[in-house]
């Protein structure tokens, strides 16, 4: 990954930006191309930001970019429209099954020899 | 049309080997398989490698290992797909005996792990997923694997402790296979009370880093005839694919690229799942192994855990798996993960499998799959 796909997906990254088919409804994060369900054209989706957690685990072996913030939480988040998506958990001591959080923008990590930084949705228990 | 079949066989131990790199690994590999061979006219080398290109900024493997043996007026080819690179190596080269444009086709898989930081074999393991989703946004392929564990544990209400019995078989059947990286025995409390990697799994449910290299000879079967070898047909192969976004899928709880791969295996080999006698599958954590056996028809859904528990997978019971090991403690050098699966169920089906035979197995099943089910591959080998 350079500089430039960091612009590219920054929408999708700031945002949570996805897709939704125009036909069944079906909803994806990241966007897709093409409808897995139904084969239909897909428009870009602005997802809810709230959802409750499905389920979590505690993630400690982590690869160099995101290694200087382990532990952390990694969600399985279902949004307030159905649609799943995986998220870091943040601000939190200890998640539970069905807690109601919401994303924010966080810093995701710090890369190359100027330190750059790259930000992103994470989730948080909602406020 | 030809007919494959695997004539000759070479590996090393997987293991941690700091004097040896890509070449010297393969070329351990090579000597064992060339060894006792007359001198051959190979048509191709394809070779399997996840990561040489990201660990050791080697790319181009072919070329390089055709080099190594001074192999030149051969068709070259890389494979690169996760642990089933060599698997996707395998395949071409069958497509290429059975087509008749081949006779003879080296085909390898070599990896080099040990050289490398954890978090830089985190990384490398999870690139494989799509990057996106996984590498850019701070997941792992091992916290899929816990998530998933997460919805089998809820999904069935089983115990947590039941999802890691396939590791405890694994290890037991290591400790007799001289060419395993990890050959202790573990119980079932020593996997449950060991760290965590991502919480369910601890580090005794998932594969480890390991350097080694595992080669195979496919001819057509008249060519193996005339040189007069011991040799395993391939009688049936399959592959399918599914969307990579677990959370797309209809049932994540249900591996169904490796479910049609392996169908498909056994729909051309003309059998059933039940006239199998050994499947060495390639799993990268207990939960996968466990999904996976539910997915391809040898045990329920939600079931498995007793099994595996009452031994029904293990050597004595009626369907071994993994009988060297498995990924988990024969070891898992990526690229050369399911030449190793293919090693072992040319051993078994030749009656050389020493304290790991199975006995009376005259069918063996090979699976692969890249990531978590993305794609996935599978042979029926048969004497």
């Amino acid at each position: 990954m350079t500089e430039v796909s960091d612009w590219r997906y920054r929408e999708n990254r700031y945002r949570l930006l996805g897709s939704r088919c125009d036909s069944c409804g079906e909803a994806y994060y990241p966007p897709r191309k093409k409808c897995v369900k139904c084969g239909g054209v897909l428009s870009p989706y602005q997802l809810p930001r709230r959802g409750v957690v499905e389920h979590f685990t505690m993630v400690k072996a982590l690869p160099d970019r995101y290694n200087r913030y382990k532990p952390y939480y990694l969600a399985i988040i279902r949004l307030d429209d159905g649609t799943k998506v995986f998220g870091i958990l943040t601000d939190i001591d200890e998640p539970s099954d069905g807690m109601e959080v919401e994303a924010t923008l966080r810093k995701l990590f710090i890369y190359g020899e100027d330190g750059k930084i790259i930000y992103g949705v994470k989730f948080r228990p909602l406020l | 049309m030809g007919v494959p079949v695997v004539a000759s066989i070479g590996y090393t131990k997987v293991s941690e080997h700091w004097g040896e790199g890509l070449e010297g690994l393969s070329h351990m590999a090579l000597e064992m398989l060339l060894n006792d061979l007359p001198s051959l006219e190979l048509d191709a080398i394809y070779v399997g490698t996840a990561l040489s290109g990201f660990y050791e900024l080697q790319m181009s493997l072919a070329s390089h290992i055709a080099d190594l043996i001074c192999e030149y007026d051969v068709t070259v080819s890389n494979f690169e797909a996760g642990g089933a690179s060599s698997a996707q190596a395998l395949f071409n080269a069958i497509l290429g005996i059975k087509s008749g444009v081949y006779k003879a086709v080296l085909i390898g898989g070599v990896e080099k792990m040990s050289d490398e930081m954890p978090h830089r074999i985190q990384r490398g393991m999870s690139l494989v997923e799509n990057s996106f989703l996984v590498d850019y946004s701070g997941l792992t392929e091992i916290s899929l694997h816990a998530l998933l564990a997460k919805m089998y544990i809820k999904e069935y209400g089983v115990d947590r402790g039941m999802i890691s019995y396939l590791p405890v078989i694994e290890h037991e059947n290591a400790s007799r296979a001289s060419h395993a990286q990890f050959r202790n025995k573990i119980s079932i409390e020593t996997i449950l009370n060991a760290p965590y990697i991502a919480d369910p799994l601890t580090i005794f449910d998932v594969t480890a880093p390991g350097d080694g290299a595992a080669y195979i000879l496919v001819m057509d079967e008249s060519q193996a005839k005339s040189i007069g070898v011991d040799y395993v047909k391939i009688s049936g192969y399959g592959s399918a694919s599914q969307p990579s976004h677990m959370l797309t899928r209809t049932s994540p709880l249900f591996f169904s690229a490796s479910s049609r791969a392996v169908e498909k295996a056994l729909d051309m080999a003309n059998v059933e799942i039940s006239d199998i006698g050994v499947i060495e599958m390639y799993n990268q954590s207990s939960i996968a192994g466990a999904v996976l056996l539910e997915s391809i028809g040898v045990a329920e859904r939600g079931g498995v855990g007793e099994l595996l528990k009452d031994g029904y997978f293990s050597i004595s019971g009626d369907k071994p798996v993994n009988t060297f090991g498995g990924a988990k403690a024969r070891g898992d050098p990526k690229g050369a993960t399911t030449m190793y699966q293919v090693v072992e169920g040319f051993l078994q089906l030749l009656g050389k499998a020493g304290e790991n035979q199975v006995s009376n197995v005259d069918r063996v099943l090979v699976h692969s799959m890249v990531g978590l089910d993305i794609s996935s591959y599978a042979y029926v080998l048969e004497v």
